[in-house]
């Protein structure tokens, strides 16, 4: 016995903390889907009579769902992550986690926050999270991010469904106002995502991906950018325009819309490298606070 | 059970791998005690 166990001690097992399982469940993207998924599911009509505990459980849900869809991404992405400096000291590819334990960290998550969610809420809910899921690993990790520009473009629907998930998650069903909130946060990933792929150029070029800042270069980007932050402008007063929120709220997100895409022309407007990096990461850390801010301005306003 | 080097090194995950299923049937047994109250 003492043999055996002395020779299990002896293989390559890595030192993995309960942190770096923590970090496999990418807790910043979570933040934003919990976020979010709140505002779907405080908009919905009922949620003031639904229990305190079944809510929270949903959010709960929505979170694991999300985390465990970013653990399988970090299973799948793991040789690109080791190339890219921006994602090298996850936890797979510093070797803290063996990647069949990130795998199957992700499926059993995954499974479990499906589950959750049907039997604390209903199967609405928990299929269209279920949908997300498999949207965010099949469709944008396993084919699209490495096969096209417009990887984030169509991939982005997957960020896209924690309100209407939390909408359903009250009421059952789907509507036209957590379509709108869906439509807002699809517009909102590209700008988003370009504005970082513009400082992490170099990266996405070493690893191969096939972002627009490569395979387009930063000028046809940054027009891009600004073309989707204008189209957001209106679907973000929607809400107003629909009757679903007051004139205040209209106010609000005119004003950080407004914000959003005069930060994208300056990164237009940037012509070297050095203001070009400096202005992406202004207007990268803003599209954060915006979608912040819209969501908060929905829920209270 | 004698505890070798491995166990202690463990210890911790193995710890919250226990605290992640004893929450997992604290959260069903509440969810199912709040569902066949009759709350919505």
């Amino acid at each position: 016995m003492t043999s055996t166990l002395s020779q299990t001690s002896d293989l390559d097992i890595p030192e993995s903390t309960v942190s770096d399982y923590y970090a496999l469940l990418k807790p910043k993207v979570m933040s934003l889907v919990i976020f979010t998924g709140f505002a779907g599911m405080w908009v919905a009509p009922g949620f003031d009579q639904t229990h305190p505990l079944l809510a929270a459980v949903a959010m709960l849900s929505l979170a694991i769902g999300a985390g465990a869809a970013g653990a399988i991404n970090m299973w799948f992405d793991r040789d690109i992550d080791a190339i890219m400096n921006r994602t090298k000291s996850r936890p797979i590819p510093m070797g803290k986690i063996n990647p069949d334990e990130a795998l199957t960290f992700g499926i059993v998550l995954s499974i479990f926050s499906v589950m959750l969610m049907g039997v604390a809420m209903n199967w609405v809910a928990a299929g269209i999270l279920a949908f997300a899921n498999l949207f965010y690993v099949l469709v944008y990790t396993m084919w699209l991010k490495r096969s096209t520009p417009q990887n984030i473009v169509i991939g982005g629907a997957a960020g896209a469904f924690p309100p209407m998930i939390g909408w359903a998650a009250i009421t059952g069903d789907i509507t036209l106002y957590p379509l709108i909130m869906f439509a807002i946060i699809f517009m909102w990933t590209p700008p988003h995502f370009w504005a970082l792929s513009l400082f992490a150029n170099e990266d996405y070029k070493r690893a191969k991906i096939p972002m627009m800042t490569v395979t387009a270069g930063a000028h046809k980007t940054k027009i891009q950018m600004i073309a989707y932050t204008l189209i957001l402008l209106p679907i973000t007063l929607a809400p107003w325009a629909l009757g679903f929120e007051n004139t205040l709220y209209g106010i609000v997100a005119c004003i950080l819309s407004g914000l959003f895409l005069i930060s994208a022309i300056r990164v237009y407007k940037s012509n070297d490298e050095e203001t070009d990096f400096r202005e992406a990461k202004i207007m990268f850390g803003y599209s954060v606070f915006y979608l912040f801010a819209l969501f908060l301005a929905i829920m209270l306003i | 059970m004698p505890h070798s080097d491995l166990h202690k090194e463990k210890r911790k995950k193995n710890l919250a791998v226990l605290a992640m299923i004893g929450a997992f049937i604290a959260i069903i047994w509440a969810v199912t005690m709040i569902r066949i109250a009759g709350a919505s």
